[in-house]
């Protein structure tokens, strides 16, 4: 694969494009070529689903729109055989762009990118956050007995501090391995959706929090 | 499942069993269900596997049937004065009566209860996890405090 002229490039490609230069490296990788698939809600890594993948992925994808937009990016490209790896990862992301089974994404593709990924990476670190305060509070509280110590233990009251942003973390973890999430919940949506006939059954709590999760778009799947 | 059964003896992971506190050790315990949120350890006291009880806690999902209660030791023995308990001065077994053991870190409320079994050892629903037999003092420690109080009351299943 020819050297990137990254020096040249600069100097063809318009100001307000520089800044996706930077990433350009990333594009000659090839396991990118393979992994694109795109459905109505999501981008992402065929081969092992995995959401940072499919993040970088977008990133190209951005780029690619991008670039294919500059007139004089392609007539430079056009001009320099040296570029043919680069220029065919344009030509075949463009292509996937504009197919018809991409068709639709396109007038959506860059608020998917500006938008979706940006509101995607801050899912991920959000739910990194919410994954190892949860795991905390698991391992340090689930021999207790007394749920005011449950629910005062700090990782828990970090939790109840992510506000809405960890409800729908709350409820799949409600949902698949249960535990003491009815007070964060109350907590958080000021709504207690439990009637006091339901209150200590624990099968009927989380079917009343599952309901309202699902009436109000907390859990999708 | 009825801890005296006879059943293979079973122990939590040695991290679960170390949290617990310093003096349970292999030797002096032993699992006797799976883990669940279900129940907990005041329920399990009065023998109910299906549904959490405790004062105080109604936002936290814990059910209790006097809502001025505010988890204090004094809470949980007029509680189970009603169910015919009256705090006693040994842990001892007793034949004909049924004990329970209140355990606290002594600021007061109560952080843990356990029931005692025919043979004379105890039963714990330890919070979200396991129900273990063990004797009275190996449950001991920053979490559970000691035993304060033993209440109890002539056995209805004898």
């Amino acid at each position: 694969m020819p050297e990137f002229p990254a020096n040249l490039f600069r100097r063809y490609i318009p100001t307000e494009h520089r800044r996706l230069v930077d990433r350009l490296p990333l594009l000659e990788d090839e396991r990118y070529s393979t992994y694109l698939q795109i459905d109505e809600h999501s981008v992402y890594c065929e081969s092992d689903g995995s959401a940072v993948d499919s993040f970088d992925l977008l990133h190209q994808v951005d780029l690619v729109f991008e670039l294919s937009k500059s007139d004089s990016l392609l007539c430079w490209l056009n001009q320099n055989t040296e570029c043919s790896s680069l220029k065919q990862n344009i030509r075949r992301y463009s292509q996937k762009l504009r197919s018809e089974r991409y068709g639709d994404l396109r007038a959506s593709i860059r608020f998917k990118l500006h938008g979706e990924l940006h509101e995607g990476l801050r899912q991920l670190e959000l739910k990194k956050t919410f994954d190892n305060l949860a795991k905390r509070w698991r391992e340090e509280t689930g021999m207790m007995s007394n749920p005011d110590a449950v629910c005062m233990h700090e990782a828990y009251q970090q939790i109840i501090g992510m506000g809405m942003d960890a409800l729908p973390f709350i409820f799949v973890e409600l949902r698949d391995c249960g535990g003491d999430w009815y007070w964060a919940l109350n907590s958080i949506v000021r709504h207690d959706p439990v009637p006091d006939e339901a209150v200590g059954d624990v099968q009927e709590m989380k079917r009343y929090w599952l309901s309202y999760a699902e009436q109000n778009g907390f859990l999708h799947r | 499942m009825n801890p005296e059964d006879s059943e293979p003896r079973r122990t939590m992971e040695p991290a679960r069993e170390a949290s617990i506190g310093p003096f349970l050790s292999v030797s002096n315990y032993r699992v006797t269900s799976e883990e669940t949120d279900a129940y907990n350890c005041a329920a399990w006291a009065m023998q109910i596997e299906n549904k959490r009880w405790w004062p105080n806690a109604r936002r936290k999902g814990y059910y209790w049937p006097n809502s001025e209660a505010r988890g204090t030791v004094a809470d949980f023995m007029e509680f189970f004065s009603q169910l015919g308990f009256s705090e006693c001065d040994n842990y001892s077994l007793e034949t004909g009566y049924e004990k329970l053991a209140l355990y606290s870190k002594g600021d007061g409320v109560v952080d843990h209860m356990a029931r005692q079994l025919h043979s004379g050892r105890w039963t714990s629903k330890c919070g979200n996890w396991e129900d273990i037999e063990h004797d009275l003092e190996s449950i001991q420690g920053l979490i559970y405090g000691k035993a304060i109080i033993c209440l109890k009351r002539a056995r209805v299943d004898a």
